[in-house]
């Protein structure tokens, strides 16, 4: 098994967006909002769009501080909204806000976890750990004669 | 543990009742809803009659919207072809052309010759002549 860790401190308020865009499959544009809720990065928008995007972001959480007076706990950090046509996950910090649009087929509990790993990446340069599926070995070459009488079904296959 | 029911009216049963769960499973999850999460992870739902649950849905709908437009207005950018590409062309060359002289003698075969008497009842089928009546 390989694991493919990226190195730490180098993932800036600009590429955040596009980290999350990066790790999670699901993820189709996202935006990062700094502690006075400025633009400090976006992915999946054209730039003549990203202050809308994060316009938008910024409302999620008026809106979010607003219902949260009726609902019993703690302050939200991070809240998830589906919708017909997909869903938004957004998460927040002292320091930084990131939202996610994505589809409507992703896993809540991946999604959100995804936020709260690129928001530590960026604020702690705690590197995310990667895995991959461990490599079957390579077997020698197969020479062309080889495969010439390699069969798919082994009744039909060259006998030895 | 489910108990499992014999014979063909059974299994019919069986197999609408796993439609209908599986069609009322799909109308739930293609409803809409809120959670928030504190910071231990805790989620609470919010409810459809409380306070910003509206807006919360109308921010989240607009959002999804403008990343919509902004892969509706991207698709059809990645989708054109470049120009010149000659391998799309064939595809269009299946409408024949004007010196085509292939597609004229098929029509030509169809068509019934001139003289032909025997079309001729088939077309009295259709428009009966006025003293018929």
């Amino acid at each position: 098994m390989s694991i493919l860790t990226s190195m730490a401190g180098t993932l800036t308020p600009e590429r955040t967006a596009e980290r999350l865009c990066e790790l999670s499959a699901d993820a189709r544009a996202a935006v990062l909002l700094d502690a006075a809720g400025a633009l400090a990065g976006a992915h999946g928008v054209p730039p003549g769009r990203a202050e809308e995007f994060a316009e938008l972001a910024r409302e999620l959480f008026e809106a979010v501080d607003r219902a949260d007076r009726d609902i019993p706990g703690g302050p939200p950090e991070q809240v998830e909204a589906q919708i017909e046509g997909g869903a938004v996950y957004a998460s927040r910090t002292p320091r930084w806000t990131l939202a996610v649009v994505g589809r409507r087929a992703a896993l809540s509990s991946l999604m959100l976890m995804d936020l709260r790993a690129v928001l530590a990446e960026l604020e702690e340069g705690r590197p995310i750990r990667r895995s991959s599926a461990a490599e079957e070995p390579v077997a020698a070459e197969a020479t062309e004669e080889e495969a010439a009488g390699e069969s798919p079904v082994p009744e039909l296959g060259r006998e030895a | 543990m489910k108990e499992r029911r014999k014979g063909p009216i059974g299994r019919a049963a069986g197999i609408a009742e796993g439609v209908a769960a599986t069609v009322r499973r799909m109308q739930r999850e293609r409803e809409p809803r809120v959670l928030v999460y504190d910071e231990t992870g805790y989620a609470r739902l919010v409810q459809p009659d409380g306070r910003g649950y509206e807006r919360l849905l109308d921010v989240a709908d607009r959002m999804v919207a403008l990343v919509g437009e902004v892969e509706a207005e991207a698709k059809p950018r990645l989708g054109r072809r470049p120009e010149g590409d000659d391998e799309a062309k064939p595809r269009r060359a299946r409408a024949p052309a004007e010196d085509d002289d292939e597609a004229k003698p098929r029509r030509a075969r169809r068509a019934p010759p001139e003289g032909d008497d025997e079309a001729k009842p088939r077309r009295a089928r259709r428009a009966p002549p006025e003293g018929d009546a």
